[in-house]
């Protein structure tokens, strides 16, 4: 009994994620529209809400084939492999202090790490085993950006672990009396840009960089295959906005309101701050890129963890 | 229930290793070695080592076989020799070896039953006081080794920038 309602509870959480996911394409759709002046997918459903369902509906009725020169095991596991290490992460994150699957878990920043490496392989699989130059040149480009912008993540989330004493969401959530925000805004700074890069999100999608490559790593990919990349690059969009809240706006924390309301209100915040980045923000060079991951971020973020830890140090002191 | 989970996993990490040893084409090679980490690092959490688990995935998973990965790629093969025979002569020897290490995982399990009474979870906080109190030296070492590595990598990469 226990296990048929947990497993309930699984699917029920999934599907309200992909719901949020799909709303969430509509909802960039929108925005950006307002902010190029134009209407935006306007007609289906009030303010045109059922543009969603019908996206859904498209990719699902499409059909699903492998193309003669892909790699077929890889090229079928890659798009679910990006979507389900999306997913899994987010069991670990809680909406208030006593609703999460495991909020308390003392790994559960590491294993939201591990999974964006897992994620990286379902992109890189993905386009290499397309069999397609386009692809593999996307799918190059996204492991080198993973891999360069998960560094000053990592670092950058040490400044919030080293402050909370906590590796658990739960944890990091109840020690902030003041949101961390206040005191680690370079830490911020950088785990935004580095989130913006993880998730491929313009300015930085150049793994799918549409004028040069195609559509990137996933240019061999239709249906509902396609849609997995397409939830796991919006779920994960998702997860970072929910982090970025949890970690350093204070999570649930706000006068009045209860507590799930305020993360979510900071998790659209942050969401909005992501879509406007896109509309207001071109697309850098791929070097560009690399430099500012290497030699500016990594940087800066070493120099946060240095100082948080002095600053640490000295507070025990005093 | 416990022991059967380990055996499993560790039926999978061996015969994901072996297959590495067989499969011709390179990235199939790099994308079981992914398998047989990830079981591992399931083993470890099944042993009571979240944070050994975690690590596991994100610097050997993440790190560490992405290097793999670009080394592939840079060397790629052509796409279109991948029709090969599955069960090649070479496939015996890594079989044998997977069965044989089962075997003996099996017999040391089943020996001693109270291997399983005694897990208990060691949270990141103790790894974290072990490596910075009675291991601090080795720690230590080890940055002062990575350190050395940086530089050397600096070093290389100016040279090149003179070259040019």
């Amino acid at each position: 009994m226990m296990l048929f309602l947990m497993a309930l509870g699984m699917l029920f959480t999934t599907l309200v994620l992909l719901g949020v996911a799909g709303f969430l394409v509509f909802a960039e759709r929108r925005v950006l529209g307002f902010l190029q002046n134009r209407l935006g997918p306007n007609r289906l459903g009030p303010l045109g809400v059922g543009q969603a369902l019908a996206d859904a509906l498209k990719l699902m009725s499409k059909e699903n084939f492998v193309p003669d020169f892909a790699d077929p095991v890889l090229y079928r596991t890659a798009p679910v492999l990006v979507a389900f290490s999306a997913l899994a992460s987010f069991a670990v994150v809680p909406l208030d202090h006593h609703f999460s699957w495991a909020g308390n878990w003392n790994i559960g920043l590491l294993f939201i790490l591990a999974m964006s490496s897992l994620n990286a392989y379902g992109v890189f699989l993905g386009g290499w085993a397309s069999g397609n130059k386009f692809s593999l040149l996307g799918a190059v480009r996204a492991v080198a950006q993973l891999v360069s912008y998960e560094l000053p993540m990592g670092l950058a989330l040490l400044g919030v672990v080293l402050l909370s004493g906590s590796l658990s969401l739960n944890g990091i959530v109840a020690a902030q009396n003041l949101p961390y925000i206040v005191l680690q805004p370079l830490g911020f700074v950088i785990f935004l840009i580095a989130g913006v890069a993880e998730t491929h999100r313009l300015p930085f999608d150049l793994p799918e960089a549409e004028s040069e490559l195609v559509a990137g790593f996933n240019t061999e990919y239709g249906g509902m295959r396609f849609g997995y990349f397409f939830l796991g690059e919006y779920l994960g969009l998702t997860l970072i906005a929910v982090l970025t809240a949890l970690l350093y706006l204070g999570g649930w924390h706000g006068p009045w309101l209860p507590g799930w309301i305020w993360l979510l209100i900071k998790t659209a915040a942050v969401i909005f701050v992501f879509f406007w980045l896109r509309a207001t923000l071109p697309r850098p060079r791929y070097d560009q890129l690399m430099a500012l991951g290497w030699k500016v971020l990594l940087p800066l973020a070493l120099f946060n963890v240095l100082a948080t830890a002095l600053a640490a140090a000295l507070w025990r002191l005093a | 229930m416990t022991i059967f989970l380990i055996l499993l996993l560790l039926l999978i990490i061996l015969t994901a290793g072996a297959a590495l040893l067989v499969v011709r084409d390179p990235m199939h090679g790099a994308v079981n070695l992914g398998v047989s980490l990830l079981a591992l690092s399931i083993l470890f959490l099944v042993l009571g080592a979240p944070f050994v688990a975690a690590l596991e995935v994100m610097l050997y998973v993440g790190a560490i076989l992405v290097l793999f990965l670009f080394a592939i790629m840079l060397l790629r093969t052509p796409l279109t020799i991948r029709e090969e025979p599955r069960w090649r002569r070479g496939f015996w020897w890594p079989a044998v070896l997977v069965v044989l290490l089962t075997a003996v995982l099996i017999l040391l399990f089943s020996r001693r039953p109270d291997l399983m009474v005694l897990i208990q979870e060691i949270g990141p906080g103790t790894v974290g006081r072990a490596l910075f109190g009675p291991y601090l030296w080795l720690t230590e070492s080890v940055a002062l080794l990575l350190f050395a590595v940086i530089a050397a990598v600096l070093a290389i990469h100016r040279r090149d920038d003179h070259d040019a």
